[in-house]
C-alpha cells in the first residue's frame, strides 16, 4: 500500500502539467490529476502540451475549483487502485467503502457554491469532457427542480420569464396536469 | 478578461447540457415543467431535441381510470371516467381503451385528452359477447376483453389497429384499419368447444398480429381483406407453431410486443 502510494507520486511528480486559464493564471497539475479531463488527454496524447494548455473558456476561479475537483478523485482512483492488489477481498471493500463515503462528502461539500458558479462549473465540465463532474452538476441541478413550478425554478436560478402569456396558455393547455 | 465578467445566465445553457439535466428528471411532469421555465429552454428542451432521452418513468393505471406515479400520487390529468364511461382498459401508446354503457368504444389519449371514437369495434365486440355463452351483455362493461392496438411508439398513427379478445377465449374482435369494418371471429360456431384452440392472448409484433391458444399453438391473423361478411377462423388464424395436443393447465401470455431485435 505505502509503496504502491509513493509510486505514484514519483510517477506524477515525472509528469507535470501546467494549465492556464482564460485570466492567464497557471496551474501545475499531475498527469493523473489533468487526464480526468478526456480533452486534455487527447491533447496530451497528441502531444501538444508542452508550453502549458491554454483553456480559454474557463476562469481561473472555475479552473482552481475543477482542479480541486480533480486532485480529489484522482488520488481516489489512485488509492483503490493500490489497495485491491494489498488487501482480502472483505478488507478492501471496507476501504472500498470509505474511500466511496469520503468522496460523497467530498463532492456533497463541492456542490456548495452559489447557482452562478454551479453553472461556470457545468460548461466547464463538459468543455474539458470530465464525466464525473458534469454527472454531479447536473444531477444537482436535476435534483434541485424536481417537483418545483417553473416560476420557483425561475427564482431559484434568476431566469426571466420571456415567455408570452400566448405561449403560456398554449403550454397549460396541452399539459395542464402537470401543473396542478 | 472580459469573459470572466459576464454575468453567467442559466437561460443559456446549452442544449445538449439541458439533455444532460433532463436525463436526470425521471418524472414526466419535471420534464414539462423544465421546459415551461422560458423560451430558450422551451425550444432547448423540446423533446425533439433529445431523441435519446430515455423515456419517462411509467405511470400505474387502474381500472376505474385513476393514474399514479411510481411514487403512488394521483396524476391529475384529465377525468377517463366521463359520464356514459363504464370500463377503460390502458392498453399500450398511454391510451385508454373506454367502453360506454351503450357499448360505444373509443380510444383516449388521458394526457392530451384526444378522443379517437372506433365507431365499428363496439357492435363487433358485443357480437361476440352476445355468441358467447359464458357472458351475458353486462360483460362488456366489467373488462372481460383484452384489448391489443398496433400502433408504433415511435410513430403514434392516429389509424391504429385495435384487436379484442373476449376472456372466454373463443372470439376476436378486430378493427383492421379505418376503412375496414370491424369483425369478430367466434370459434364456438364452427369448431368443438376444446380448450386446444382457445385464445389465451393476442399480441402485435413487427407490425402483425398474433394469438396463442391455451395449447401454446401461435397462429398469425390475417385481419384486412374481409368484406362485411364475417371471415371464418381458418381465413383468420394461420398457424405458425403448431397447438401441442397433450393436455396442459399452463397459462400463458404473450410477451412478444417488447422484444424486437434491433
Amino acid at each position: 500500500m505505502a509503496s504502491a502510494g509513493s509510486g505514484d507520486e514519483k510517477a506524477a511528480a515525472a509528469a507535470m502539467i501546467t494549465l492556464i486559464s482564460s485570466d492567464n493564471e497557471k496551474f501545475e497539475v499531475t498527469e493523473a490529476t489533468a487526464t480526468l479531463s478526456q480533452t486534455i488527454r487527447h491533447m496530451i496524447e497528441d502531444g501538444c502540451t508542452d508550453g502549458g494548455v491554454p483553456l480559454p473558456n474557463v476562469t481561473s476561479k472555475i479552473l482552481a475549483r475543477v482542479i480541486e475537483y480533480c486532485k480529489k478523485h484522482a488520488t481516489a482512483a489512485a488509492g483503490e487502485e493500490g489497495s485491491s492488489s494489498s488487501f482480502s477481498d472483505a478488507a478492501f471493500l471496507e476501504v472500498d467503502r470509505a474511500f466511496l463515503e469520503e468522496l460523497e462528502e467530498f463532492d456533497d461539500a463541492f456542490l456548495e457554491v452559489d447557482r452562478a458558479t454551479l453553472f461556470d462549473l457545468i460548461l466547464a465540465a463538459n468543455y474539458l469532457d470530465i464525466k464525473g463532474l458534469l454527472n454531479l452538476t447536473c444531477q444537482k441541478v436535476a435534483d434541485s427542480v424536481k417537483g418545483k413550478t417553473p416560476e420557483q425554478i425561475r427564482e431559484m436560478y434568476n431566469i426571466v420569464n420571456d415567455l408570452t402569456p400566448e405561449e403560456e396558455a398554449e403550454i397549460r393547455r396541452e399539459t395542464q396536469w402537470a401543473f396542478e | 478578461m472580459a469573459a470572466a465578467v459576464i454575468q453567467s445566465s442559466w437561460e443559456e445553457l446549452p442544449v445538449e447540457l439541458l439533455g444532460q439535466v433532463l436525463k436526470r428528471l425521471p418524472s414526466l411532469a419535471d420534464r414539462i415543467r423544465l421546459r415551461a421555465v422560458c423560451r430558450p429552454w422551451r425550444a432547448g428542451a423540446a423533446a425533439r431535441q433529445h431523441p435519446r432521452l430515455p423515456p419517462p418513468h411509467p405511470w400505474f393505471a387502474l381500472r376505474d381510470g385513476t393514474l399514479l406515479d411510481l411514487n403512488g400520487a394521483p396524476v391529475r390529468c384529465g377525468p377517463i371516467l366521463r359520464p356514459g364511461v363504464d370500463f377503460c382498459y390502458f392498453a399500450v401508446d398511454n391510451q385508454a381503451f373506454l367502453v360506454q354503457h351503450d357499448g360505444r368504444c373509443s380510444l383516449m389519449n388521458p394526457l392530451s385528452g384526444l378522443t379517437l371514437p372506433l365507431p365499428k369495434l363496439g357492435p363487433a365486440v358485443r357480437r361476440a359477447i352476445d355468441s358467447s355463452t359464458a357472458y351475458g351483455q353486462s360483460y362488456v362493461s366489467k373488462g372481460h376483453v383484452k384489448v391489443k392496438i398496433l400502433s408504433s411508439l415511435v410513430n403514434p398513427t392516429p389509424n391504429p389497429v385495435v384487436a379484442t379478445v373476449i376472456t372466454d377465449g373463443y372470439s376476436v374482435s378486430a378493427t383492421p384499419s379505418k376503412d375496414h369494418d370491424a369483425f369478430s371471429i367466434s370459434m364456438r360456431k364452427e369448431r368443438r368447444m376444446d380448450r386446444l384452440t382457445r385464445i389465451s392472448d393476442i399480441a402485435f409484433f413487427h407490425g402483425k398480429p398474433y394469438a396463442l391458444t391455451e395449447q401454446e399453438g401461435l397462429h398469425i391473423m390475417k385481419l384486412d381483406g374481409f368484406g362485411l361478411s364475417e371471415p371464418k377462423f381458418s381465413q383468420v388464424f394461420l398457424p405458425c407453431i403448431p397447438t401441442l395436443m397433450t393436455p396442459s393447465s399452463k397459462r400463458y401470455t404473450i410477451a412478444l410486443s417488447p422484444i424486437s431485435c434491433g
